[in-house]
């Protein structure tokens, strides 16, 4: 994707972009932040990503540990993770001079206030739910005890967070929609509550809220998904891209949405869809299909094959759990964050 | 009508109608010229009557006749016994020549012909039809006697003047001519009326009239009236003897006139299948008494053993005239039968044979379609899932198998195994490369069980496939190498179908290896006469891959064991694959 130009001022005299990560439980926020630091490698120097305090560079060396050399996925997020990243690179810059107009290459920093919380808070609830277990969980406003250093650690204390935020990273996971198919309820209820404190606040921008958002669609690399969106001619090859992995066509990820929302059996991503498109400003939503540990990549393979793609597998050692198969090629991880970091930085 | 006015003047001894006056044209009597004196009238009146009277007890009996009270007027004296057993002789056929006679003529009775021998006896008239049925077997039926009661009661019912003798023996001498004081013309009236109704005899029946109440005047006139139209023959007479008897020993000593074969079944070379047939053990014209023998043989024979059915056949079908069943052993035999007369067969060997009673058409719906061809050679290809809670008792079943088999080919070389154990595909990319197979390819049975029995369980996983594809690929790689004559057996114990070989909408993993289960079970399934079973833990995860690997069984596994494996296999030929019958020996 392109990055448009930005002014180079001072790396850390500009504005920080503050970062929310919305998603249901297990919709894959923590492999999202998880898989950044090899999604950053990917880009092969012209970016890096640095932590700015110690708990962002240990989760960064931790969770890329994680991925990669135990090939686990991170555990159930508990309670709210504020992490801090700088990601640096250059970009092309068009500098208008007398004569002519000419393009330079100018450095390009992002400041990232990132916030990660249990998928249940999403919906009021505390304790995050065990799959299928009824929704109407009593939330105890008083236990604020596990309060961090950003803020208090509650559901409310995430939806005044997510308020303040510039931009958020909206997760979608169809293979939990499929099964569940309660993610407007996740979406509902912290959406209707944003709208509320920025109303309160006086954020509302007109009859929309101000944030940028960017709608992930997760799991891109999971057959089910996978298989949709080849059915529905979704996909496209980057012949940059060494590998050739597939990626879904910018101007088809919103139908894919849509699409994978039409096979669940309530179809409530539909609704969420229509959701956003109420409550935020359409200039400032853009959908991306990502994966956070991509397609697999055979030991010997020089390229993608489409015979044999599965990157996660049942985990041998433990139930309910998986592993990824081999190394992970993280897709559109970084490029979502790049968006909300140039746009909300204007 | 008074009897006067119709008959008025019988002749006075023998009661014979109508003289007039004159001599009697049946007895002779000539009345006394007039003028004759009274008394001495009387005395030749009566003599003449003792003397009618006498020839008809000399009839019944030649001794005791002498003192039967109905002879008229008094015992007679030696002279006139003499005389009248003199009269009342009779020259009668021998029994051997009646025995000639029926025998040439039911000899020469054409197919559907018929006989009857009416055979009239101091009793009552008897009929025995003998006929030659629609498939050329002569047989003979005696009717029930109709009695003298019944067809002239008028002589039972007359007059008893002194009971001492009873009525039966009154009936006799009546019968035997004592007509004293008989209407006759009422009694032939009587007699043939009811001839025609108490003894029809049907049109196209020969009829051979047998005497054996010889002379007697009732008996020999209604044979001549039964025979009339009928017979120029002259009765048979016999004195005495069980005419029942010659006829069923005539019948039964005829020659055949068809031939008999023994039942077996043939199978055809090329498809396997079987029909009924017969092959010949005694031929047409074959005298009775005959032995002859054939051999046969048995092949998976029934376990409620072989049937060993003798039939002449028709359009029609067999018709089965002997029948008895046998426990005997795979293999040749010999059957030796004598042709003991009237179609019946005696079996002389094999020996045990004891009566068949089941009725034919269960016996023919025993036959199976097609006979299981014998396994001279078989190779057994185990493929065994070697992870999972089914494991211990796949390998259970598969050893059980093998050593059935191994009772059934015991000679070296006639069975080999291999044995394929399967694992779990490890997808992790470092094991990318690691095998999943254990095992060895084919070894005799005993280092088979051996390599069973070394086996290591393998962990199990939640994919919800197995790499059957794997082991298949090592059978398809090394089957060519048998010899297309061996039977192959291909077992697969599992419980997962394999992975696919490459993604497919199930979005099961495919297979690491690359492996496409269907061209391979392809090629394994192009070795000749290959037989591909399969033994599932459950229907769980009952896929089209495993259709097709069960292609000619698909079993579970706690329903099955190795005998039913035997038998679907068809090492051990299944109970319905059993023949009840033998096979001719020729055939091979
Ligand atoms: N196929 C596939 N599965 C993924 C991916 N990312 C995450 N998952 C699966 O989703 C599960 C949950 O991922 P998390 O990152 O823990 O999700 P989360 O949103 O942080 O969950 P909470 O912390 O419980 O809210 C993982 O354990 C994986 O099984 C991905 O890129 N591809
Ligand atoms: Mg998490």
């Amino acid at each position: 994707m392109s990055i448009g130009p930005m002014n180079h001022t001072a790396p850390h005299g500009g504005r920080t972009a503050r970062i929310g990560l919305w998603g249901a439980s297990g919709s894959g926020k923590t492999s999202y932040l998880a898989s950044l630091f090899v999604a950053v490698n990917q880009t092969q120097g012209r970016w890096n990503i640095v932590g700015v305090d110690k708990e962002s560079v240990d989760f960064l060396a931790e969770k890329t540990d994680t991925l990669t050399r135990r090939r686990r996925f991170p555990l159930k997020t508990e309670g709210i993770q504020h992490l801090s990243w700088t990601v640096m690179g250059t970009t092309e810059q068009t500098v208008r001079e007398r004569w002519r107009k000419r393009t330079e290459t100018v450095p390009l920093h992002i400041q990232l206030d990132m916030i990660d919380a249990p998928g249940g808070y999403f919906k009021g609830a505390e304790e995050d739910e065990k799959a299928g277990e009824d929704l109407d969980i009593d939330i105890d406003f008083n236990d604020a005890e596990d309060a961090s250093a950003g803020g208090g650690n509650t559901p409310e204390d995430l939806i005044d967070q997510l308020t303040e935020c510039d931009g958020i990273i909206y997760l979608f996971d169809p293979l939990r929609e499929n099964e569940h198919g309660d993610e407007f309820q996740h979406f509902q209820w912290a959406l209707q509550n944003i709208v509320h404190r920025a109303a309160q606040n006086g954020t509302l921008d007109g009859m929309h809220l101000p944030h940028h958002l960017a709608v992930c669609i997760t799991k891109l690399d999971a057959p089910k998904v996978f298989h949709t969106a080849s059915k529905r001619g979704c996909l496209t090859v980057d012949p940059d891209d060494p590998y050739l992995f597939p990626r879904v066509r910018d101007d088809k990820v919103e139908d894919l949405f849509r699409d994978l929302g039409r096979l669940s059996p309530t179809r409530s991503a539909l609704m969420v869809h229509d959701a956003i498109k109420a409550s935020f400003h359409p200039g400032r939503v853009r959908y991306f299909a990502t994966s956070a540990v991509g397609f697999y990549l055979g030991r010997r393979a020089t390229r993608f094959r489409v015979a044999d793609f599965q990157n996660v597998i049942p985990d041998p050692d433990e139930r309910q759990k998986y592993a990824i198969r081999g190394d992970i090629h993280p897709i559109n991880v970084l490029e979502p964050l790049l968006w909300l970091g140039q746009q909300t930085r204007r | 009508m008074p009897r006067y006015e119709r008959d008025p003047s019988p002749c006075p001894v023998c009661f014979a109608p109508g003289g007039t006056g004159g001599t009697c044209g049946d007895c002779g009597w000539c009345p006394l010229p007039e003028g004759t004196p009274t008394r001495e009238q009387e005395r030749r009146l009566e003599s003449a009557q003792r003397m009618f009277d006498a020839v008809a007890a000399a009839r019944i009996s030649p001794v005791e006749g002498r003192d039967l009270p109905y002879i008229r007027s008094s015992r007679p004296s030696d002279t006139e016994w003499a005389t009248a057993r003199r009269y009342a002789q009779v020259d009668t056929d021998s029994a051997e020549g009646f025995r000639d006679r029926l025998h040439q003529v039911l000899a020469g009775m054409p197919d559907q012909g018929r006989l009857s021998i009416v055979e009239a006896g101091e009793t009552g008239i008897t009929v025995t039809v003998v006929g030659v049925d629609g498939f050329g077997l002569p047989r003979s039926r005696r009717r029930p006697t109709v009695p003298w009661r019944d067809l002239v009661p008028m002589l039972a019912a007359g007059p008893v003047d002194e009971p001492a003798g009873g009525p039966v023996d009154e009936l006799r001498f009546r019968l035997a001519g004592g007509f004293g004081g008989v209407d006759r013309i009422r009694l032939w009236a009587e007699l043939e009326r009811n001839l025609t109704q108490r003894l029809p005899l049907p049109d196209g029946h020969q009829i051979m009239p047998v005497c054996t109440a010889s002379g007697w005047p009732v008996p020999e006139r209604a044979l001549a009236m039964l025979g009339r139209g009928r017979t120029q023959d002259p009765p048979t007479r016999l004195a005495g003897g069980d005419v029942a008897a010659v006829v069923s020993e005539t019948v039964a000593a005829l020659p055949l006139r068809g031939h008999l074969e023994l039942v077996v079944v043939r199978v055809d070379r090329r498809t396997g299948q079987v029909h009924p047939d017969g092959v010949r053990l005694f031929a047409a014209g074959d005298q009775v008494g005959t032995e002859r023998s054939l051999t046969f043989r048995c092949v998976h024979p029934h376990p409620d053993g072989t049937v060993l059915a003798v039939a002449t056949w028709r359009d029609d079908g067999p018709r089965v005239l002997s029948i008895g069943s046998v426990h005997l052993p795979e293999g040749e035999h010999r059957l030796r039968a004598v042709l003991a007369g009237a179609g019946r067969i005696k079996f002389l060997d094999p020996a045990g044979i004891t009566p068949e009673h089941r009725p034919w058409s269960e016996l023919m719906a025993t036959l199976p379609d097609r006979l299981a061809p014998q396994v001279a050679e078989l190779d057994v290809v185990c493929l065994v899932d070697l992870s999972g809670d089914g494991s211990a008792a796949r390998r259970r079943l598969a050893a059980e198998f093998v050593k059935l088999a191994a009772r059934r080919l015991p000679e070296p070389g006639r069975l080999r195994v291999a044995v394929i154990g399967y694992g779990r595909h490890d997808f992790r990319m470092e094991a990318e490369d690691a095998g999943v197979l254990q095992g060895k390819w084919l070894a005799p049975p005993a280092a088979a069980l051996d390599t069973l029995d070394r086996l290591r369980q393998v962990w199990t996983d939640r994919i919800p496939s197995a790499p059957v594809e794997d082991a298949l690929h090592q059978v398809a790689k090394r089957i060519t190498t048998i010899p297309p004559e061996r039977k192959v057996v291909m077992l697969t114990l599992g419980e997962r179908p394999p992975h696919p070989p490459r993604d497919d909408p199930s979005g099961m993993l495919p297979c690491p290896h690359g492996h496409d289960w269907g061209s391979l079970l392809r090629r394994v399934q192009r070795h000749p006469g290959l037989l591909s079973v399969a033994v599932l833990d459950s229907a769980e995860h009952l896929t089209p891959a495993w259709r097709r690997i069960g292609g000619d069984a698909l079993l579970r596994l706690d329903r099955t064991d190795a005998h039913k494996l035997a038998a679907v296999t068809r090492i051990v030929v299944p109970e319905s694959g059993r023949l009840a019958f033998p096979l001719p020996a020729s055939e091979g």
